[in-house]
């Protein structure tokens, strides 16, 4: 059994069950300029290509950021997509948000946190 | 001398006190093994397991002592994206297997791969059992994976004749179809359930992309 720390922003308002969470997609291309410039990004979160959506761990549904007022409604096949490049945010090239990239993303005071003591997220 | 004329004594009486006081510790023991699972299902607690020895049971049982045996193969299987290939040893027993990793019930729903566990019915599986530090509700089904999926499949098939106590919802071009049992299906986990003392669930939901399901929980 492990400690985890979860971060989210609320509960999602639309299935009332999961929990809306940062999550940031690197496109292929933003991960090929941190390689060609790896000395001008932190682990790829101060990224400008980087995308950060709000996600919804149970009924999928996406916002653009943390006030949960614009929906996003990309989808790659049944998967909830990312805006940019268009690839599901289930994919390897996404992630959800550490503290320090919700740090960068300037939407600190948004985040709330969870201790878990389960192996499940 | 008062030690020799003791000791005799101790160790008679402790001789008659053992049978006693072992059968009451067995008791004890058994009663609590029985006990531990229920308790930390229905209301949340962490009880640890009494470690049994038994060499015929699997690597994922012991791996997991504290939760009620409820899926067994989809336990089994690593949590990764790409291992969900196992799912087909759960799915083979009522759903059909009709694509790479992708599976279609009696109803017609499929599932397939998605979500932060990488397949539907990994995610699925989180809802077989409480969460009891998440913010928040989570809604937990009383039974095995393959009962999960038999109701899913019943209450997807009232919604779509469009039975009474059943109503579909439309949100992005997803259905948020919702079904009400007469009696319950589960129970109220995660901090929410905790707080409320866990109360009996009598209706699931399920949403759909298509004829994908994206997930499916009680509440």
């Amino acid at each position: 059994m492990t400690d985890k720390k979860l971060l989210y922003i609320r509960q999602c308002p639309i299935c009332e069950q999961g929990l809306a969470r940062p999550r940031i997609c690197r496109s292929p291309a933003t991960q090929m300029q941190e390689k060609k410039e790896p000395d001008q990004y932190i682990a790829g979160s101060n990224n400008p290509n980087s995308v950060a959506v709000v996600l919804c761990d149970e009924c999928e549904a996406i916002w653009s950021d943390p006030t949960l007022n614009e929906r996003i409604r990309t989808k790659a096949d049944s998967d909830p997509a990312c805006p940019q490049c268009h690839q599901s945010l289930w994919g390897p090239q996404s992630h959800w948000a550490s503290l320090e990239e919700i740090y960068l993303l300037g939407w600190y005071n948004y985040i709330q946190v969870a201790l878990l003591h389960t192996d499940s997220e | 001398m008062i030690a020799k004329r003791q000791a005799p004594h101790q160790r008679s009486n402790f001789n008659r006190k053992t049978p006693g006081w072992m059968i009451g510790l067995l008791l004890v023991i058994v009663l609590y093994a029985f006990a531990q699972p229920w308790l930390n299902k229905r209301l949340g607690w962490n009880l640890p397991a009494i470690p049994i020895a038994d060499s015929s049971s699997s690597p994922s049982s012991n791996s997991s002592p504290s939760q009620p045996p409820v899926d067994s193969s989809l336990d089994a299987k690593p949590s990764s994206a790409d291992s969900s290939h196992a799912d087909s040893a759960t799915a083979e027993s009522f759903l059909q297997k009709v694509g790479d990793q992708t599976f279609r019930s009696p109803a017609g729903l499929v599932y397939k791969r998605g979500s932060a566990e990488g397949h539907r019915l990994k995610h699925l599986e989180r809802h077989l059992r409480d969460i009891p530090d998440r913010p928040g509700p989570h809604g937990v089904f009383n039974g095995t994976m393959d009962e999960f999926l038999r109701i899913i499949d019943a209450g997807y098939t009232r919604a779509k004749n469009k039975e009474s106590g059943t109503s579909v919802k439309n949100d992005n071009g997803r259905e948020e179809i919702d079904i009400r049992f007469p009696s319950e299906i589960g129970f109220l986990g995660g901090q929410e359930g905790k707080r409320k003392g866990n109360p009996p669930l009598k209706r699931l939901k399920i949403i759909l992309d298509e004829d994908s399901v994206i997930t499916a929980y009680p509440f």
